[in-house]
């Protein structure tokens, strides 16, 4: 019955692409990391190559800022990503397999999405660039930052193609 | 060793001549690399389908080894002598998944649009390292193997932050010189009777899985070798040209007969060589397996052809041209940031030519000279040329010679002082015989070659770091309030100069601690994930123990470690003594003050810190005796470390790039250096604090050789002389005086600043210009714009006049 619901998702998805540009345009950074998880969310549900990229992975990380204020945890498990908000200080049943504390929305942005970057090739994402800035710390197995860096860039030039 | 050349240059012998290498040059420039996804996929269907984990791991890691050389796809360039590729591609990036490949994993849709050294990549090849490769090893590299099995170790936690110290065992290990002595005089089967012999009546379990596998890995090695001989044999009887018909079936022929039996020929001995060259870096990350004195092992096969008349010194020149231009067809994987701290670097295969040999004689041969107009006709970054000098061995029209060759190439080779670094290895325990037979490793490291497995670029420690914290009570002004070392006392509480130099030493020693803790997990931990058959089938004393090189099978053990910012230090220390405690210019907390406020406000101070007489590389005193505290200190401290393999740490002054990289991650310092400023390159003195050549030479040639056991690279740059014939003999002089003087070992850019500039500026006018970076050669186009920045404005010296040039 899944198919029943993918004109929802679809427009759902479409929606959110947009204020995902916007608060790239905008530099909302603060909203930003939930809007990019719910991009990649409903990107997974409505697109079924780009949902081979998570197949068999069962990985959880946290993002979290440097004042703990802002914590989010994605965790990738049946295919699927799922995203929870947590309180600043909500302990964790599961330890991650990695942690990615950001010093601020901004620095999360440039991690993730690099400024321009919804124009495509310029200021490229480079996970070792904020590494060496101090911009973000990585605790816990840097491969799944490195995948996670993967599907976040590979939407990223989707949507620079989308709004060519 | 009678040299039989009427010239020792070999004018004659020309690119236009050998149309071969001019050809096969061509290729290598204009071909951009490519990302290679054929070790990767080998290694992952072999452990998703085949591996059995009941083996032990030496055999699992043998058989896997094996596989992949059986498999690999036996290829041979259009009108090469050489067969063998390391990769598929012309020009190949090499990933790795078992040490740090995952981290091109990002950027791999972007990899062909980078702004630095971009690299082709295909969509299906995208698809393999995204969905079958990665994936699997995510939880297997040797980083996140040590990070599980310790417990996310501290050490390992600042070392990712990258300021600190690199520990790259995660990464590579090969800063070695494999034993291709073996290769050459016995051939790969000598290797596997031994190894039979001994598998036979061995009865420790573990030893005897270790000779079985390296008598698997050396199995996969002839099979790579039978593999190439019938393409070319194939290629051969399709082949319409009857001359490279001929040279197939030649090629075919070597094949089938080496590595695995003891090279008859010239040409033989080279294919032997790069054939286990090929394998080694199926196994082995393609940075810094350095090949040895390859004018020595090829010597008396050489001599033999042309005495036979087989073999003309022209003909050599082309073979060894071939032989380097195969040397080029592999680059290592560097994530996009990875070029801002190692950007520009070739494969960093060093050779060494020259010296003397076991018993103290002149080695130099017409060999020799053989290798210096490859170089000189190639001018490619790999391989590494390093020549070894000793003044009252070696004659005068070697040294002559070798500075024809800088002249030419304007950046190779670089020379080493056969009497100091001699003196340095006979401190380190070698033998006299082997101390003499020293090879180079990576940029600037001596070994005792196919003896020593000395991981010599196991770690890289910025110094500066351990200064700034020591400035900032264990915190970093790039780390912000993390308290990462010790709590020091604070600037209110330093009365005088030795309480800063406590803290100091503090800091120091927190930095050399985590350094080597990070080492010896990682290199425990690849020991368990990844051990290294082959390259122990090919390192001397692993046989007699039976044990890998990474469990210390190896005859010598050691591991080195680079500082980087010395001279900085230096003049720092130097200006805080002065400016703090002996001429109370300013007190202690305004000094940090004005460092924090990049010197904003406070231009009186940083003109005294500038303009004071104390420092590295000029006259003074006070910065030779700190420079002495400084190098007395770091080589006690590291010398006092045990490695995993039961070695010493030995201690470096080269940089590589990262210099120029953690100089921009680098704030003010008291010396009057500004905020993110490049700090200056191996062991040389900040641009503009030593204008007198004869006075820096004399400064670092003073400096004490036993300390600087993993040796030094010395940057200078010469204004080059419109008459070159003008500028040898001065050139040459000044190699001389540095070495008498008790120098360690120096090279030269012989290019001005202004065409550096300009080159910078306009990149298309200077493809390929050859630069020395601090250790290593590099194209000055692919060097990251900080990198660019330091080698203009690295000192410069006109030698009319001995002054520096600015």
């Amino acid at each position: 019955m899944d198919w029943l619901l993918y004109p929802w998702r679809k427009t759902r998805h479409y929606f959110i692409k947009r204020s995902l540009l916007k608060s790239l345009r905008d530099e909302a950074a603060e909203e930003f990391l939930k809007i990019l998880l719910n991009f990649m969310t409903f990107s997974f549900l409505i697109d079924r190559r780009l949902r081979k990229n998570i197949e068999g992975f069962n990985g959880l990380i946290q993002f979290k800022s440097k004042d703990n204020e802002i914590r989010v945890l994605a965790e990738f498990k049946n295919n699927k990503l799922k995203q929870k908000e947590l309180e600043p200080n909500e302990s964790l049943k599961v330890t991650p397999n990695a942690t990615v504390i950001f010093k601020n929305a901004e620095a999360l942005m440039n991690f993730l999405l690099p400024r321009g970057g919804q124009e495509g090739k310029k200021n490229r994402r480079d996970i070792l660039r904020s590494l060496l800035r101090n911009e973000v710390i990585l605790d816990g197995n840097f491969n799944y930052i490195y995948r996670f860096g993967y599907l976040a860039n590979h939407l990223q030039l989707q949507l620079a193609k989308a709004f060519d | 060793m009678p040299i039989a050349l009427d010239d020792l240059s070999l004018k004659s012998v020309t690119l236009d001549k050998l149309l071969r290498l001019k050809k096969l040059r061509d290729v290598h420039f204009k071909t951009r690399p490519a990302v290679c996804t054929e070790l990767p996929l080998l290694m992952t269907t072999y452990m998703r389908r085949m591996d059995n984990a009941s083996d032990s791991q030496e055999v699992r890691a043998a058989k896997r080894l094996k596989y992949v050389l059986e498999n690999k796809k036996p290829l041979i360039q259009d009108d090469d002598l050489l067969a063998g590729t390391t990769t598929t591609k012309t020009k190949g990036m090499v990933i790795y998944p078992q040490f740090m490949g995952q981290a091109l994993w990002p950027e791999l849709e972007t990899l062909p649009e980078r702004s630095k050294n971009p690299y082709n990549i295909t969509q299906a090849e995208i698809d393999d390292l995204n969905f079958k490769v990665f994936p699997y090893w995510m939880d297997g590299t040797i980083q996140e193997v040590c990070r599980k099995d310790y417990n996310n170790p501290t050490c390992q936690k600042i070392m990712e932050r990258l300021v600190f110290f690199l520990g790259t065992k995660a990464h590579v290990i090969s800063h070695t010189v494999p034993d291709y002595e073996v290769v050459i005089e016995e051939g790969l089967d000598s290797i596997i009777k031994t190894t039979t012999a001994k598998e036979s009546t061995e009865t420790d379990h573990k030893k005897k899985d270790f000779y079985k596998a390296v008598r698997t890995v050396l199995e996969g090695v002839i099979a790579y070798a039978q593999r190439l001989s019938k393409k070319t044999a194939a290629m051969a009887q399709r082949e319409l040209d009857p001359v490279r018909k001929e040279e197939l079936m030649t090629i075919s022929k070597i094949c089938e007969r080496v590595p695995e039996k003891k090279p008859q020929t010239f040409h033989e001995a080279l294919q032997a060589i790069w054939i286990c060259h090929v394998a080694l870096h199926q196994e082995n990350n393609n940075i810094a397996m350095s090949l040895g004195r390859l004018d020595q092992m090829l010597y008396r096969l050489y001599s033999d052809d042309i005495k036979a008349g087989t073999l003309t010194p022209e003909k050599a020149v082309e073979l060894v041209g071939c032989f380097f231009l195969r040397l080029v067809d592999h680059v290592p994987m560097s994530p996009e940031t990875g070029e801002e701290l190692f950007g520009g670097s070739g494969s960093n295969q060093a050779i060494t030519i020259g010296g003397v040999d076991q018993n103290g004689k002149n080695a130099v041969n017409e060999l020799t000279y053989v290798l210096l107009r490859a170089t000189e006709l190639l001018k490619v970054r790999d391989p590494n040329v390093n020549a070894r000098y000793c003044p009252d061995e070696n004659p005068p029209e070697y040294l002559v010679r070798l500075g024809e060759v800088n002249i030419t190439t304007k950046a190779t080779p670089c020379f080493h002082n056969d009497v100091e670094v001699i003196k340095t290895l006979l401190a380190q325990n070698y033998t006299e015989k082997d101390a003499r037979n020293y090879s180079i490793v990576g940029c600037v490291e001596p070994v005792c070659g196919g003896k020593t497995f000395g991981h010599t670029g196991a770690i890289m420690l910025n110094l500066t770091s351990a200064l700034e914290m020591a400035l900032f009570q264990g915190r970093h002004r790039l780390t912000e309030e993390e308290q990462v070392g010790p709590k020091t006392a604070p600037p209110s509480e330093m009365l005088n100069f030795s309480d800063f130099l406590n803290a100091f030493e503090t800091q120091l020693i927190f930095l050399i601690d985590q350094s080597v803790e990070l080492n010896n997990m990682l290199g425990k931990t690849h020991l368990k994930v990844h051990p290294l058959p082959l390259l122990s089938a090919l390192t001397k004393g692993t046989m007699d123990k039976g044990k890998d090189v990474l469990e210390g099978g190896a005859t010598y053990n050691a591991s080195g470690a680079a500082i980087i910012g010395l001279s900085e230090v230096v003049d720092s220390l130097c200006a805080l003594k002065e400016l703090v405690f002996d001429k109370q210019e300013t007190a202690f907390a305004e000094l940090i003050k004005a460092v924090e406020n990049d010197w904003q406000g406070y231009e009186r101070l940083h003109q005294k810190a500038i303009h004071s007489e104390n420092k590295y590389g000029a006259g003074s005193r006070e910065a030779a005796d700190m420079t002495k505290y400084l190098l007395d200190f770091l080589h006690t401290e590291y010398q006092s470390r045990e490695n995993y393999r039961g070695g010493k740490y030995t201690v470096g002054y080269w940089t590589m790039t990262t210099h120029a990289g953690w100089g921009v991650l680098t704030g003010a310092m008291p010396s009057g250096r500004r905020n993110r400023e490049v700090l200056p390159s191996g062991i040389t003195p900040v641009s503009r604090q030593a204008p007198d050549l004869m006075e820096s030479l004399g400064f670092v040639a003073n400096l004490d050789a036993k300390k600087i056991a993993n040796s030094h690279a010395l940057n200078l740059k010469y204004t080059p002389a419109r008459d070159p014939a003008h500028m040898i003999p001065k050139f040459a002089s000044s190699v001389e005086a540095f070495m008498k003087m008790g120098g360690l070992q120096v090279q030269f850019n012989l290019i001005d600043r202004a065409t550096l500039k300009d080159a910078k500026a306009h990149p298309e006018k200077y493809p390929n210009l050859l630069v020395r970076v601090s250790g290593y050669t590099a194209y000055f186009g692919d060097l990251n714009k900080y990198m660019q920045e330091e080698i203009i404005i690295r000192a410069e010296y006109d030698l009319d006049t001995g002054k520096e040039v600015w």
